[in-house]
């Protein structure tokens, strides 16, 4: 029996393929490779958005001085300190909800864009 | 050398540069992988198992290396993890060898191919490996070297010796 080592013939592998196997190799393979995707552009802030913060501290500082004039015509000493308080605490929820309130109804597209990358 | 390592490298143009790559070694990697798995199914897998992998360790790919080494190197591992897994889950001998060829509709070889490729499954993996990239990709020992890992001379007697274990098992027949 002759041995097919030193034959050229029988250095071509015996073995077919299906018909448009290699043609279609490199798509198959691509379609598990995941798309890249660029990092993400840094979100430009608005002009609120910067302003916003030192806004909210304005706001609460003013209402406080308000509160305390207003309490000094008010209120008499013994209880003085404690109205004070009071009302700070209260004007101060009644700011921050009011700011989230603005916060989250704020028309800014940019939001929705981060939350549609997360999904 | 192209700059294929480079724009492999580069997160901006990896996977163009991985499509050119799959579209440059696909057949020539699938060849090797078939002459050691013999069934197209099998190979078709190794083969995506190899891209798989490649894609995943590009971060690791220092680009000192051709790609086609580089890429050898995967596909040989995956070669051999395939057919270890197989053999702890059937015994392979040369009945079974036999009757996946003629079995199969891709396989276009004659009675003597069977018995050829009979005698080249009967060889340890590792060796087996040496000789079909030798003998079927007719690849320069020194590129085998750097793929498997093993010296020239450690490679050039492997060759050897196969072939003379492939002659020995065509003398048996006689």
């Amino acid at each position: 029996m002759t041995i097919p080592l030193n034959s050229s013939a029988s250095s071509q592998q015996p073995f077919r393929v299906p018909e448009g196997y290699f043609e279609t190799l490199t798509s198959r393979v691509m379609a598990h490779i995941p798309e890249t995707t660029s990092p993400a552009a840094p979100q430009r802030r608005t002009l609120w958005q910067i302003v916003r913060p030192y806004l909210s501290a304005a706001a609460v500082v003013a209402v406080v001085a308000l509160g305390t004039k207003s309490l000094q015509q008010s209120v008499p000493a013994a209880g003085y300190q404690q109205e004070v308080q009071t009302q700070v605490a209260t004007a101060a929820d009644n700011l921050l909800n009011d700011e989230l309130y603005s916060y989250l109804m704020l028309d800014d597209q940019s939001l929705y864009n981060y939350s549609d990358e997360q999904q | 050398m192209d700059d294929l390592n480079s724009r492999l490298k580069n997160p901006d143009t990896r996977r163009a540069a991985f499509e050119e790559t799959v579209n440059r070694y696909g057949e020539r990697l699938y060849r090797h992988i078939r002459s050691m798995v013999l069934d197209h199914d099998d190979a078709d897998d190794v083969l995506q198992d190899t891209f798989m992998k490649a894609w995943a360790a590009l971060d690791s790919f220092k680009g000192e290396a051709q790609v086609s080494t580089w890429l050898y190197r995967i596909a040989t591992n995956e070669c051999l993890s395939f057919l270890a897994r197989k053999r702890s889950s059937v015994a392979i001998d040369d009945t079974d060898v036999a009757r996946t060829l003629q079995s199969d509709p891709y396989f276009d070889g004659d009675e003597l191919q069977v018995r050829f490729q009979q005698a080249v499954a009967s060889l340890p993996d590792k060796q087996r490996q040496v000789f079909n990239l030798k003998y079927y990709d007719q690849m320069k020992y020194e590129e085998m070297s750097e793929i498997l890992g093993t010296s020239v001379g450690a490679l050039k007697a492997s060759y050897h010796i196969a072939v003379k274990k492939i002659e020995q098992f065509f003398n048996e027949d006689e």
